[in-house]
């Protein structure tokens, strides 16, 4: 009987309805070392956006995103969609709302789902163009003082030498 | 006799394959979210002191701008008003209603609005609602984006109470301490196709 089993089992793989042969899950995975890499730039990264608030630790905070980035990619090791949507594709930055992000969904497109991520720098970089332009249009005197305001309403001095 | 089909079937054509990806350490959905314990009186809760109200409103042909109580419904809206802190406040404390279960409402969506709750300076009671709670309130009021904020202050507070006892506190417990979390790697089960030698021969013919 032991040796009919046995046939049995040699005789070929367990194959689906669909035609697929059916593999057990492996019990060791390959390249954890990639993805212990990931992790922990990954964790860093937030670290850095969430706490550390000076401008050195800003750019360490994208360094290490982008950091994390390039080794998916060389190491093809991949990130699950939910984790890799916190971090914006452009400025490699950890995405999190009302900190570094603002989110907007585009009018009258609820069926389409469209929904604009943008990061601080984006924004600020559209408010340095409108005051530029603002600043070429009034160059009557009146306006003068207005435009010598301008730069003195920036909030942040650091968020402007960013890039 | 066999088809010809179940035949086909029975030679492989392809295996099952498993690939390995890396898991958020943070952002675990099932916790993000606040654990309501009883969704039913909630319901109930919503309807008698909310819904009921809105359907005599809309019955009496009362103009939006003359309703006892203020309601967002839209997503632009809502976001400004929990992000910023110097828009015209009704109230520091406000109920947000989210049906996340439901599957006309996407979830990428609404991925960011529990950490946007916490992290909002006003106190936001956050509330998801059940499966199918998304077609209750749509025969009641249009809710293009499943959410509907509600001001504490213009409503009952006995409804309040309540809902605030049936919500368990928010817990983002990374947000605060930051620890280093362990490698959180998953299996995705795929297939990828068996090639063969004849078959390749035959291509290369």
């Amino acid at each position: 009987m032991s040796g009919k089993s046995a046939k049995q089992g040699k005789k070929g793989p367990n194959v689906d309805e669909n035609g697929t042969i059916i593999i057990d899950p492996p019990k060791s995975i390959n390249n954890k070392d990639h993805f212990h890499r990931l992790n922990y730039l990954y964790q860093i990264g937030t670290y850095n956006t969430l706490k550390n608030k000076s401008y050195i630790g800003r750019i360490l905070a994208k360094k290490y995103v982008h950091n994390l980035d390039i080794i998916s990619k060389k190491t093809k090791s991949n990130m699950l969609p939910n984790a890799k949507r916190t971090i914006c594709k452009k400025c490699r930055r950890i995405l999190i709302p009302s900190k570094t992000c603002t989110l907007s969904m585009e009018p009258d497109s609820p069926q389409n789902n469209k929904i604009k991520k943008e990061t601080r720098k984006r924004v600020i970089k559209r408010e340095k163009e409108n005051k530029k332009n603002s600043m070429k249009k009034e160059a009557n005197p009146n306006s003068f003082r207005q435009a010598m305001d301008a730069p003195l309403r920036r909030q942040n001095p650091n968020e402007s030498i960013e890039r | 006799m066999s088809s010809l089909k179940a035949t086909d079937k029975r030679i492989a054509k392809r295996r099952q394959v498993y690939k390995t990806i890396l898991s958020n350490p943070f952002v675990n959905e099932e916790h993000i979210w606040p654990h309501v314990s009883n969704q039913q009186l909630v319901i109930e809760l919503l309807q008698k002191y909310v819904l009921n109200k809105l359907q005599h409103l809309i019955e009496m042909n009362v103009d939006k701008s003359q309703w006892p109580f203020t309601i967002m419904t839209d997503f632009n809206k809502i976001y400004k008003y929990i992000s910023s802190s110097d828009l015209p406040t009704y109230d520091n404390k406000m109920i947000l209603f989210v049906c996340n279960k439901d599957p006309d409402v996407p979830s990428v969506m609404l991925q960011q609005i529990p950490l946007l709750t916490s992290m909002s300076q006003k106190e936001i009671i956050l509330v998801q609602l059940p499966k199918g709670t998304l077609t209750l309130l749509q025969k009641y009021i249009e809710l293009p984006y499943g959410m509907l904020l509600l001001p504490t202050n213009q409503f009952d507070p006995i409804f309040v109470n309540q809902i605030q006892e049936q919500v368990s506190k928010q817990n983002l417990a990374w947000l605060k301490p930051l620890k280093y979390k362990h490698t959180d790697i998953k299996l995705v089960k795929s297939s990828a196709p068996l090639i063969t030698k004849n078959k390749e021969t035959k291509t290369k013919k």
